[in-house]
């Protein structure tokens, strides 16, 4: 005859019962298909990863008079796709842009192999003009590594602007580009450019578009300074995104960021393009969140 | 007493099967009514020899693995078969789906998780938005300049080649009938469906599903092309025209001064059309940013053209400056020559006319009748209260107007050639004249943005943009599409169900039964 359960669980002359309770093998288990399921979340991820999506936004602006495409590319971070990134040239080029905007990081602090950037920036500027401005690593690397860069970026073709406006004219349309090089901890210091020169600017029937590296100047910053449209970038999508919720974490904002990604229209009316960005600069996988070629059509329809 | 894990009176015709059964069937005897001890069912067939296996053998092993792990399901369904001997095949079937109740919800719950990912991969190859016409015209099923509207072009070909260039694509590299065919639009509303009721829709819902050829992008992406595609076609082609607010950069190429100085005249008067026609739309309407009316910007272009461009005028007049002056002396006297054989016509016109009047006898007036129309219902008739002098009194009028104006032009054109005789052609002047044209040129320029910008948001006020599209964001419950999962889960309980109690009617102990219908007796235990 079998034993009773009650005996079985008993241990057998002192020594416990080799068999594991069934909460335990239910919890090995769960943790195992955990670990499995991150496992493949990673490796999936860091394969779609390798190759870039294009995201289009419609942003809807009276102040244009015929439909204007931009192009904007940030946090590239020296990637490549295709040999000489090929491949984001080629797409670049079909999508016929009127403008492309640089907005900011498209290089790496203390790498002086610039060759990526000013090869890209050679083949995009026959394809359209190109304006940037400076991310932290080019504000950085320009600062305390090459004070040259500046000059040498600018001699590829691309108009680099720093706490400074140009007035663009696209077809009918004419567009005031404003672009900020400070982020949030040097905006306020007295000496900065970027509070002065905001305060010089006047009233424009232009449409007027803001190219910064830092969303996170729109939380106050950037607010009322009669900016239309905003390109950024810097919180590469906020790392991880979660469905429902968004990013995860942004050096910017910390974490569950407001700024990550998509079109958000700020207080005062403005939209910001956040850019998940197309390349990435620390060890963090991203999941959920494929690198992005942003296209933004403004219409006034 | 027999317990649920026991095995089969026949089970296998194979003899290896038959010993392996015995065996189990001893260890049965030895512990028959352990449960916890059946937890995992031993394994009936011996380790593979792993030598001399042929074909037939490595099949027969398979057989076995296979009945080896359905053992436990065998042992239940004939443990249920035995118990309720006497009962029907159905109670049977429920009895063995509540028995077997853990495994079931086990493989729904599968079967529902790979359909809800399935069905979650597909719902990012479709996209759906819903159109609304906003504009007055649309309740007549008209466009914004009353042509007939058609929501069927939203599907052409004209719309999706705007599409696929907008996604980057050569449309001539493509399938775009596959494209076309991919864009589905229906109306909302159902009665436009009713062929007794002619009710027009203005709003409709499109959905298209993407094409396998375009990669790189999401469903949603695509529809938002297809809506701003839609958008450009329709204001390309069914919206007001507002080309004449700009100018085009060769109008004023070999031209003279004075010559540019009418031109600029004659765009500033189209200019005041526009607006005139806004204003008698919306005399109050105010765009917020810059709180100008149609009235305001009207006004500026009255002084645009009543000071700039006369200051102009005058200026090139008074000083002679042309760029060939002689070439457009010997033109300006050639146009007067025109112009005064014109007046002469015009003249000689109106005094025949004249004449005629004169010579008309009143006699006549009570005889002759003359063919008319009735302008309200549109036909001719022959009156006898109307006179033939009536028409030549009209004619002779038009002709003297127009002969004045003549005379008023040429005598224009004759003070042009005598200070352009007495200028003196400075480098200077010309140089003050082109930078009066570029000055004049900007303030058109911003008067032109200005005027966009308030009838632009005039447009928004007055037809919301003529028509708006809404994309919905999907629930998850609407991605993995709940009603089909309910249904999925449905149709595999019922399968299920069905298997059993096919199961229990034609597959006695696992063999097929002779067939021989069991007769249940009413009240049977």
């Amino acid at each position: 005859m079998g034993k009773t359960k009650a005996a079985e669980k008993e241990p057998d002359n002192g020594v416990r019962s080799k068999k594991k309770s069934p909460v335990g093998r239910l919890l090995r288990a769960f943790l195992m298909i955990v670990v499995a399921v991150l496992v493949l979340t990673v490796v999936v991820n860091i394969v779609i990863n390798r190759d870039f999506t294009v995201t289009f936004y419609q942003i809807d602006t009276i102040k244009v008079t015929d439909s204007v495409r931009i192009i904007e590319l940030a946090d590239l971070h020296n990637k490549e796709y295709g040999n000489k990134n090929e491949d984001l040239i080629r797409k670049i080029k079909a999508l016929q842009p009127d403008l492309i905007f640089y907005a900011g990081d498209m290089m790496n602090y203390h790498d002086y192999n610039y060759s990526v950037l000013f090869d890209l920036s050679d083949k995009l500027s026959e394809i359209a003009p190109i304006y940037a401005c400076y991310g932290n690593n080019e504000l950085d690397h320009s600062l305390f590594e090459d004070k040259t860069f500046a000059e040498k970026f600018q001699s590829h073709n691309v108009r680099l602007l720093s706490n400074e406006a140009e007035e663009i004219e696209v077809g009918n349309t004419l567009i005031q580009l404003i672009a900020i090089s400070d982020d949030l901890k040097q905006f306020d210091i007295e000496t900065n450019n970027a509070k002065k020169f905001l305060e010089s600017l006047e009233p424009t029937n232009a449409c007027r578009i803001c190219l910064t590296h830092y969303p996170e100047l729109f939380h106050e910053k950037l607010l009322d300074r009669g900016i239309d449209v905003a390109f950024t970038g810097h919180a590469h999508g906020g790392l991880i995104r979660l469905p429902k919720i968004g990013g995860l974490y942004s050096t910017g904002e910390g974490f569950f960021p407001d700024f990550t990604a998509g079109v958000i229209q700020v207080k005062d009316g403005a939209q910001v393009v956040v850019s998940r960005g197309l390349g990435d600069s620390h060890w963090i996988p991203r999941i959920n969140n494929q690198p992005e070629l942003v296209v933004v059509d403004l219409n006034w329809y | 007493m027999k317990t649920e894990w026991a095995e089969p009176a026949e089970q296998t015709e194979s003899a290896e099967q038959q010993e392996q059964e015995n065996q189990r069937e001893q260890e049965n005897q030895q512990e028959p009514e352990h449960e916890t001890e059946r937890d995992e069912p031993s394994e009936p067939v011996e380790k593979a020899e792993e030598t001399d296996a042929g074909p037939e053998k490595k099949r027969v092993r398979f057989k076995e693995w296979i009945y080896s792990k359905l053992a436990p399901l065998t042992d239940i369904l004939n443990g249920i078969e035995d118990d309720f001997e006497d009962r029907s095949h159905f109670k049977k079937s429920l009895f063995a789906m509540f028995k077997l109740r853990v495994p079931i919800c086990i493989l729904l719950v599968a079967a529902m998780a790979v359909s809800g990912c399935y069905f979650a991969i597909e719902s990012r190859n479709t996209a759906t938005a819903e159109m609304s016409l906003n504009y007055e015209e649309s309740a007549n099923g008209l466009n914004p300049n009353s042509t007939r509207f058609n929501a069927y072009e939203l599907a052409s070909a004209d719309v999706a080649s705007g599409m696929l260039s907008a996604c980057g694509i050569d449309p001539d590299s493509v399938n775009l009938n596959a494209v076309m065919n991919s864009i589905s639009v229906r109306p909302t509303n159902a009665k436009a469906f009713s062929e007794d009721n002619f009710f027009i829709s203005t709003s409709y819902r499109i959905t298209i599903h993407k094409p396998s050829f375009i990669k790189g992008m999401r469903a949603q992406d695509l529809l938002s092309l297809l809506c701003k595609s839609y958008k450009d076609y329709l204001f390309a082609n069914y919206t007001e025209n507002r080309s004449i607010l700009y100018f085009d950069i060769d109008e004023f190429e070999a031209k003279e001064f004075m010559e540019i100085a009418d031109l600029l005249d004659l765009k500033a008067q189209q200019i005041d059309t526009y607006l005139n026609t806004r204003v008698k739309q919306s005399k109050t309407f105010t765009e917020k940013q810059s709180e100008e009316t149609f009235k305001s910007l009207a006004q500026k272009v009255d002084d645009l053209r009543h000071y700039d461009i006369e200051k102009y005028r005058v200026f090139v007049l008074q000083t002679g400056t042309s760029y060939d002056k002689a070439g457009y002396i010997r033109a300006l006297s050639y146009i007067n020559r025109m112009k005064g054989l014109s007046y002469n016509k015009d003249m000689a016109a109106y005094t025949v006319r004249n004449d005629g009047i004169k010579m008309y006898d009143e006699s006549m007036i009570s005889v002759v009748m003359i063919p008319s129309i009735d302008d309200s219902k549109n036909t001719y008739y022959m009156s006898k209260t109307k006179t033939g002098m009536d028409y030549m009194a009209s004619q002779a009028d038009n002709h003297l107007l127009t002969a004045q104006e003549t005379a008023k032009e040429i005598a224009v054109n004759k003070d042009i050639i005598s200070k352009m005789y007495a200028g003196v052609n400075k480098e200077s002047d010309i140089r003050k004249a082109n930078k009066m044209i570029a000055d004049i040129r900007q303030k058109f320029d911003d008067l032109s943005r200005q005027i966009e910008t308030v009838d632009k948001a005039y447009i928004k006020y007055r037809t919301k943009d003529y028509l708006t599209f809404k994309t919905t964001e999907q629930s998850l419950l609407q991605i993995v599409r709940w009603d089909m999962l309910l249904m999925i889960a449905a149709a595999l309980l019922l399968g299920i169900f069905l298997t059993l109690w096919l199961r229990f009617r034609y597959f006695h102990g696992g063999k097929r039964s002779e067939r021989i219908p069991v007769v249940t007796l009413p009240f049977q235990g």
